[in-house]
C-alpha cells in the first residue's frame, strides 16, 4: 500500500481547493450588486448615496423585489409566468374601479387587487398542471386575456384615483416594512419549510421528487399562488404610486423578473442551486442599474448600449457554471 | 507491448489514479478490475487517448506513446470499445464504423460511399457479424447490435492493443461469443487485449493475468494460477469479506402476515398479475429485461396506474394510488434508473436524503431546521459509509456506488417498512454490493418486507426467500429458497 | 484555456466600458452649448437688424433684446422616446433654443410604463433640476417635482384626465399648467376636409382605445364631426393596435364602397398598403403626423389633409416654464385649464413643400426671438391673452408669414 503521508497531504490540498470553490460560489452573487453600486457611486460622484436617492430606491425596487420573492418559488421548480405584467394591470384596474366607482372601504380594494392576481396565477399553474400544457403556452394565453381585459377597462379613458387619499401608501417607511415582511416570510418558506425544498427538488428532478412522495401538482400550483399574492401586493402599491391605471400599468414586470433572476445568479431552470437571496440581489441590482444610469446623465442614445454592456459584465461574473454537464469517466 | 509509467490523474479533489505502473506483454490478455472509483475506466480512457494524464508516461512497442485523441491512438494501434453507448444515431452502420476516418475514402471532396460500405461489410464479416448490413440506419439496430458495430469500429485500424471497457454488460449471448472469439483471435495474432469487467467469472475464463486497482493504486497483478473469485473480491475491497457474500442462511421463512397485495394488475406488458408480499420476506422477482418486472415495481409503488386491478396495503386497507400515499404508509422505491429517476444529481446528498422525510422533521409552523437535516444525513452517511466530503457535496460528484448508497439512505432515513428495489446493485462494485446484501438481511430480520427486482440471477438466488419468475408479463414459476437452485434452472423458465 | 478566454473577455468588456465612461460622462453638457444636428443655432440678433421677422403676435416682437448673462437653468424634458419623429423634432427644437437661453436640457426617456416614467423622473430630479417639461400628467408627477424642492413643472401634449384631477394638480404651487394640442379639433377638421373633397363613406383606423389619449381624442373629434353631415356615413372602423396595414386591407376587401379614410396616425405602412390594395385614386385620406411619402400622396390625389408640427407645443411649454424661472411670472393664471393649440394642417402639395421648408428644416416653428417675445421678463407686454391669441393663430400660414423673410 502506498497511502503515504505525501498522498494524504495532496488529498488535503485538493479538498481545500474544493472548499474554496464553494465559498467563492457563495460570495459571487453579491459581487455583481457590489460592483454596480460602487460603479455608480463613483460615476455619479456620490449622488447615488444621497438620502433622497436611497429613499427613492426603496420605491423603485419595491415592485420587482416583492414579485421576485414570490417568483423564486415558481422559477425554482422550473416554471415561469409571462402573464404577471398584464394581470398586475388588471388587478390595478379592479382596485381603481372599486375606489372610484363605489364607496367600499379601502381594504376591500386591496383585497380585490390581490385576489385578481392570485386567481390568474393559480389558474396558470393549475391549467398547466392538470391539462399538461406547457406553462409557457398557458401563461402566454393568460397574458393575452389580461391584456384584453385591461384594454377594455381603460377603453373610455384612463382611470385616475385620488392621490392625496392614498398618499399614505407611498410612504417609504411603509414600503420598507412591507418589503422586509414579504422577504422575511418568503425566505422562511423557501429555505426552511417543505414548500421551498419541494420546489427545488422538483426543479432538480421532478421524477425523483415524485417518487419520493412529493405531490407534484399541488406544489407546482402553490408556487404560482404565492407569486400571485406578491404580484397583487406590488400592484396595489403601483396603483397608489402612479395614481391611475393606463394601458401601460404593470407592463414589463415579467421581464424585469427574468432579468433579476439572471443578474442574481439564480438558475433559470431551478433546482437545488436556487437561493431566494439570489433573486432579491438581482432585483436590487437591476433597480440600481436603472437608477444609476439616469443619475449618471448619460446621453439617452447610449443608455441602452451601456445597460447591455454592464449586464454582460455582471452575468460574466455571476453566472454559475459549476453545474454544467460533464462527461464523467470515473463512474460506472 | 505497452508500458505504463507512473500515470496520475485527479478530477478536482478526487484523485482517480496515483502513480500507476503496469506492463502488458504482446499476446497477453490482461484483465483490469476494481470497484467504482478505483480508476480503471480512467486508466483505460487515458491509454486510448480520450483523456490526458496529469503526469506520467507511456511506452508503446518500445517507443514513447502520447496520443492526442482517440483517432490518434487508433493510428498507433490502440483501440477502445467504450462503456457507454458510443454510436452516433441518425447515420448508417458504415458511417459509424468509419467515424473520423472519412478522409481516407474522400477524393476531390467526394466521399466514396460504396467503398466505405464495402469495407464495412468486410469488417463486420471478419468479426463474425456478417448479418449486419453496413447501409442500415443505426437507429434500427438494437442495443447489442450497436455495441457490435462499436466493436467493428475498434477493429478498423487493426489494433495491436484492444481495450474492452465493460462491454459485456451490453451484450447478450451472441454478442459475448463474438467478442470472446475476437479476443482469442487477437491472442493468436500475438496482439494484446486489456479487458475491463465487473463479471469476475468472465474474467477468470478469458484472461491470462488480472490487475487489481483500488482507489487509484495498483494493488496487485495476479497470474493465471492465482486467480480466484474470492481472491479478486478481497483484493478489490481491501479486506477479507467476512461471512458470506449473500445470505448465509437458507431459511426462507417469513411471517404469514401479508403486508402488500397486488390483485389482477395489468400495466404495460404485465397481465392480470397477482402478488402477495409478507412481513419479513425478501421476494425476488426475475426474468428477462422486458418481462414486465420493472412495470410491476412501478405499479406496486403507485407510480403507474394499472389498467385493471389494484395494489393494496393490508395493514389499513389503503390502495396505493400514487407515491405520496405509498410513502405516507412507509413504502420505499428504488428505481432502476439511478441517475435519471432515483436521485437528484445536481442536489446535495443532504437534500436527497432528507427529501421523503420532511414530515418527520417538521416542527412548529412547518419549520425544518438545518440541524435536523444534518443529523439525519450524517447518521445515514455513517451507517452506510458513504464516501464523500460531507453532506453538502453535490451528488453528481459521487461514484455510482455511493450514489446508490445515497438512494438507500433516503429510504432508510425514513424508516420504511416495505421496500421495492429495482436492480439495486446494478453497476455497483463488490464491496458496496456486499454491504447492501448485509443491509437487506438486517432489514428482513427487523421484520421489514422487500421486493427485489433483479436481472442478476446470482443475486436472486442468493438473497430471496421466494423467487417469482416472469415471462411476457405472466408468472412462469415460483421458487422457494433452497441451496439447490441453479441459474440454468431459472433460465429455462424465463426464456 | 477556458479561464484565459474568460479573463480576456472580462478585460475587454471593462475596457470598452471605461472608454464609454471617458467619452460619455459629459455628454449631457455639450448639448447645451454646441448646436446639435437639427436646427441651426441662431446668433442672438439685436432687434434692429432683424428684417421682416415680424410675427402676428406682439408688435414689438422683433425688438426684444435678450439680456446678456442669463442665469443658467437645468431643465428636465421627459417624453416617451426621442428617437421617433416627433421626439426628435422636439429635441431638436429645444436644443435650438438652449444656447440662447443658457439652458441645459436633460432628456429622459420615460418609456410606456407609468411606473418606469415616475422612477426616471424622480431619479433625474436627484441630479438637480430647475424645471421639468414632461409628457405626463397626474398628481404623482407634480408631487415628485414638489418633493424634489418645489421644482416647477409643465405638462405638454397631455392633460389631466378629468376635472377632478385637474383641480388637484392646480392646487400645487409648483405646477404651471398644461399645454396641449387640440386632438379633438384636428379630428373634426379632418372630417370637414374629407367631406369637402367628396367623401361620403368613411373608414376609420385607430389605435386601441385607452392606449394613447391623444388618439382617442382625435377619434372623438372625428365622430362628433360626422354627426354634422347627414349624407356621410361611417362604413368601417378598426382599432387594432399598430396593425394599420391589416385593417386597411380588410377594409379594401370588405367595403369597396369606402371612399375616404381617417387614420389616427400617419405611418408609412398606410401608404404602402393603400398602394398594394389599389386604393389610390379611389380613396381619400386624412391623417396626423407627417412623414416622407406625404408629398407623393398629395400629388396622386390621395391625401386631403394631414396634420403635424406638434413640437411647437413643446416650445410653448418651454416658454411657460421659462417665464416662471426668469421672474416668477405665471403666464397661465388658472392651471386647471389647459392651454390648447391647433396642429399645423397641410392640405396640398404646395403646402407640403412649405411645411418642409418652414416646419421641418433648420429653423423651427418659433425662432429664438419669437420665444423671447413670449417671456414676460423680456417683454412686459406679454399676457395670457397674447399667449392664447398666438396659440389660436398657429397654422402653416402663420408660420410662413412669420418666417418668410428668414430663408
Amino acid at each position: 500500500m502506498r497511502a503515504t503521508a505525501e498522498t494524504i497531504d495532496i488529498q488535503e490540498i485538493l479538498n481545500r481547493k474544493a472548499r474554496r470553490k464553494d465559498l467563492l460560489r457563495n460570495i459571487i452573487p453579491f459581487s455583481g450588486l457590489v460592483f454596480i453600486f460602487v460603479f455608480f457611486t463613483v460615476v455619479t460622484q456620490g449622488k447615488m448615496l444621497s438620502s433622497s436617492n436611497l429613499t427613492n430606491l426603496i420605491s423603485q425596487c419595491f415592485s420587482v423585489t416583492i414579485v421576485a420573492a414570490g417568483a423564486s418559488f415558481v422559477y425554482a421548480h422550473g416554471g415561469m409566468d409571462f402573464s404577471i405584467g398584464p394581470s398586475c394591470g388588471v388587478a390595478q384596474l379592479v382596485a381603481a374601479l372599486i375606489i372610484t366607482r363605489s364607496d367600499l372601504p379601502i381594504w376591500l380594494a386591496i383585497a380585490a387587487c390581490i385576489l385578481v392576481t392570485v386567481v390568474t396565477s393559480t389558474m396558470v399553474g393549475a391549467t398547466s398542471a392538470y391539462l399538461r400544457v406547457p406553462v409557457f403556452v398557458v401563461s402566454l394565453c393568460m397574458r393575452a386575456i389580461c391584456s384584453g381585459i385591461l384594454t377594455v377597462g381603460i377603453a373610455e379613458s384612463d382611470i385616475a384615483i385620488d392621490y392625496a387619499r392614498f398618499s399614505g401608501f407611498n410612504s417609504e417607511v411603509l414600503k420598507a416594512v412591507v418589503l422586509l415582511v414579504v422577504i422575511g416570510v418568503s425566505y422562511y418558506l423557501f429555505e426552511y419549510t417543505s414548500l421551498g425544498k419541494y420546489e427545488k427538488a422538483m426543479g432538480g428532478n421532478v421524477v425523483t421528487a415524485f417518487q419520493a412522495g412529493v405531490v407534484v401538482k399541488r406544489t407546482q400550483i402553490a408556487a404560482y399562488t404565492l407569486m400571485g399574492l406578491c404580484v397583487g401586493i406590488a400592484g396595489f402599491f403601483q396603483l397608489t404610486r402612479t395614481a391611475g391605471v393606463t394601458g401601460g400599468s404593470g407592463s414589463g414586470l415579467e421581464f424585469d423578473i427574468m432579468v433579476a433572476i439572471v443578474l442574481g445568479g439564480f438558475p433559470m431552470m431551478g433546482g437545488s442551486a436556487a437561493r431566494l437571496r439570489s433573486v432579491i440581489i438581482g432585483a436590487l441590482t437591476i433597480t440600481i442599474l436603472s437608477n444609476g444610469l439616469v443619475l449618471w446623465g448619460l446621453d439617452y442614445l447610449l443608455v441602452n448600449g451601456v445597460k447591455g454592456l454592464l449586464f454582460l459584465i455582471i452575468v460574466a461574473i455571476t453566472y454559475d457554471r459549476t453545474n454544467q454537464n460533464q462527461m464523467n469517466f470515473t463512474s460506472a | 507491448m505497452l508500458t505504463v509509467k507512473k500515470i496520475s490523474k485527479a478530477f478536482g479533489p478526487t484523485r482517480a489514479l496515483i502513480d500507476v505502473d503496469m506492463e502488458i506483454r504482446r499476446g497477453e490478455i490482461r484483465g483490469l478490475i476494481g470497484e467504482n472509483g478505483s480508476g480503471k475506466s480512467t486508466l483505460a480512457s487515458i491509454i486510448a487517448g480520450a483523456q490526458f494524464a496529469d503526469s506520467g508516461s507511456f511506452e508503446l512497442k518500445g517507443k514513447p506513446y502520447a496520443p492526442r485523441n482517440m483517432v490518434g491512438a487508433q493510428n498507433h494501434g490502440v483501440s477502445m470499445i467504450i462503456q457507454e453507448m458510443g454510436t452516433i444515431p441518425g447515420i448508417t452502420v458504415a458511417a459509424n464504423i468509419f467515424t473520423g476516418r472519412l478522409e481516407e475514402f474522400t477524393r476531390f471532396g467526394f466521399i466514396n460511399m460504396k467503398a466505405i460500405n464495402r469495407r464495412a461489410a468486410e469488417l463486420l464479416q471478419e468479426i463474425g457479424a456478417g448479418d449486419i448490413h453496413p447501409e442500415t440506419l443505426i437507429n434500427r439496430l438494437n442495443f447489442e447490435e450497436r455495441k457490435i458495430v462499436e466493436i467493428a469500429r475498434a477493429m478498423v485500424a487493426n489494433p495491436d492493443l484492444l481495450i474492452v471497457d465493460e462491454t459485456t454488460t451490453a451484450l447478450a449471448q451472441r454478442g459475448r461469443e463474438l467478442l470472446y472469439r475476437l479476443i482469442r483471435r487477437l491472442h493468436e495474432e500475438n496482439k494484446s487485449v486489456l479487458f475491463i469487467s465487473h463479471d469476475l467469472h468472465e474474467l477468470m475464463s478469458i484472461c491470462d493475468t488480472i490487475t487489481v486497482l483500488r482507489d487509484g493504486i495498483v494493488i496487485d497483478t495476479l497470474e493465471k494460477e492465482e486467480i480466484s473469485v474470492d481472491r479478486m473480491r478481497s483484493l478489490m475491497v481491501g479486506r477479507e469479506l467476512s461471512g458470506s457474500y449473500f445470505r448465509s442462511d437458507y431459511d426462507g421463512s417469513y411471517s404469514d402476515e401479508v403486508v402488500l397485495e397486488a390483485k389482477r394488475v395489468t400495466s404495460g406488458i404485465l397481465e392480470e398479475f397477482n402478488l402477495e408480499l409478507h412481513k419479513g420476506e425478501i421476494l425476488g422477482v426475475g426474468g428477462l429485461s422486458d418481462c414486465g418486472m420493472h412495470e410491476l415495481g412501478r405499479v406496486l409503488f403507485g407510480i403507474d396506474k394499472p389498467i385493471t386491478g389494484s395494489v393494496t396495503l393490508k395493514k389499513n386497507n389503503v390502495q396505493v394510488k400514487d407515491p405520496h400515499v405509498a410513502t405516507k404508509n412507509n413504502m420505499a422505491y428504488v428505481s432502476k434508473e439511478r441517475d435519471r429517476e432515483a436521485i437528484i444529481l445536481n442536489a446535495s446528498i443532504k437534500e436527497n436524503v432528507v427529501l421523503p422525510s420532511h414530515r418527520q422533521l417538521r416542527k412548529v409552523l412547518g419549520l425544518i431546521t438545518r440541524r435536523s437535516e444534518t443529523n439525519l444525513t450524517n447518521k445515514q452517511i455513517e451507517t452506510l459509509r458513504i464516501k464523500c466530503r460531507n453532506g453538502k457535496q453535490i451528488c453528481n460528484e459521487l461514484s455510482g456506488g455511493n450514489k446508490q448508497k445515497v438512494v438507500f439512505a433516503k429510504w432508510l432515513g425514513k424508516e420504511s417498512d416495505i421496500l421495492i428495489l429495482d436492480c439495486p446493485t446494478r453497476g455497483i462494485d463488490v464491496g458496496v454490493k456486499a454491504a447492501m446484501y448485509k443491509l437487506m438481511t438486517e432489514l428482513k430480520a427487523q421484520g421489514k418486507s422487500i421486493v427485489m427486482i433483479s436481472e442478476e440471477l446470482p443475486e436472486l438466488i442468493g438473497m430471496s426467500d421466494r423467487i417469482l419468475l416472469l415471462k411476457n408479463g405472466r408468472l412462469q414459476a415460483e421458487l422457494r429458497r433452497s441451496p439447490d437452485i441453479s441459474e440454468k434452472q431459472i433460465i429455462q423458465y424465463i426464456i | 484555456m477556458k479561464k484565459l478566454m474568460r479573463s480576456i473577455c472580462l478585460v475587454l468588456a471593462t475596457v470598452m466600458l471605461l472608454t464609454c465612461l471617458v467619452g460619455c460622462g459629459d455628454e449631457a453638457a455639450p448639448s447645451a452649448t454646441e448646436s446639435p444636428s437639427g436646427f441651426a443655432t441662431p446668433t442672438p440678433k439685436p432687434a434692429s437688424d432683424d428684417p421682416g421677422a415680424e410675427g402676428g403676435e406682439e408688435a414689438s416682437g422683433s425688438k426684444i433684446k435678450i439680456p446678456d448673462n442669463l442665469p443658467r437653468y437645468r431643465i428636465g424634458v421627459m417624453y416617451y422616446t426621442f428617437t421617433d419623429k416627433l421626439g426628435s423634432q422636439m429635441k431638436n427644437a429645444l436644443d435650438y433654443l438652449a444656447g440662447s437661453f443658457n439652458v441645459e436640457f436633460v432628456y429622459i426617456e420615460a418609456t410606456w410604463s407609468s411606473e418606469a416614467g415616475i422612477a426616471a423622473l424622480e431619479t433625474t430630479l436627484q441630479t438637480g433640476l430647475d424645471g421639468v417639461i414632461a409628457v405626463t400628467s397626474g398628481v404623482p408627477f407634480v408631487e415628485a417635482c414638489k418633493k424634489a424642492g418645489d421644482v416647477p413643472c409643465v405638462s405638454i401634449q397631455i392633460e389631466p384626465i378629468d376635472e377632478q384631477v385637474a383641480k388637484e394638480m392646480a392646487a400645487y404651487d409648483n405646477y404651471l399648467g398644461a399645454v396641449c394640442e387640440n386632438d379633438f379639433q384636428v379630428g373634426a377638421n379632418a372630417i370637414d376636409a374629407l367631406y369637402a373633397s367628396g367623401v361620403r363613406n368613411l373608414g376609420i383606423v385607430g389605435l386601441t382605445p385607452g392606449l394613447a389619449r391623444s388618439h382617442d381624442e382625435r377619434i372623438r373629434g372625428v365622430k362628433a364631426a360626422l354627426e354634422k353631415y347627414s349624407d356621410m356615413k361611417l362604413v368601417a372602423e378598426d382599432y387594432t393596435m399598430a396593425e394599420y396595414s391589416k385593417s386597411i386591407s380588410s377594409f379594401a376587401a370588405a367595403y369597396p364602397e369606402m371612399d375616404g379614410m381617417f387614420c389616427s396616425q400617419g405611418v408609412e405602412a398606410i401608404y404602402q398598403t393603400m398602394n398594394t390594395e389599389g386604393l389610390i385614386g379611389d380613396v381619400k385620406l386624412a391623417t396626423v403626423d407627417i412623414s416622407e411619402s406625404t408629398g407623393d400622396y398629395f400629388d396622386n390625389g390621395t391625401l386631403v389633409s394631414i396634420a403635424g408640427g406638434q413640437y411647437g407645443t413643446t416650445m410653448i411649454g418651454f416658454a411657460v416654464l421659462y417665464n416662471y424661472l426668469y421672474d416668477g411670472t405665471r403666464i397661465i393664471p388658472d392651471t386647471s385649464v389647459t392651454l390648447r393649440r391647433p396642429f399645423v394642417e397641410v392640405k396640398s402639395s404646395n403646402e407640403y413643400e412649405q411645411y418642409l421648408k418652414y416646419v421641418d428644416s433648420s429653423i423651427p416653428v418659433y425662432t429664438v426671438d419669437e420665444i423671447a417675445a413670449m417671456i414676460h421678463g423680456f417683454n412686459p407686454e406679454v399676457t395670457f391673452e397674447t399667449f392664447t391669441k398666438s396659440a389660436d393663430e398657429y397654422s402653416l400660414a402663420d408660420i410662413v408669414s412669420r418666417h418668410s423673410g428668414l430663408f
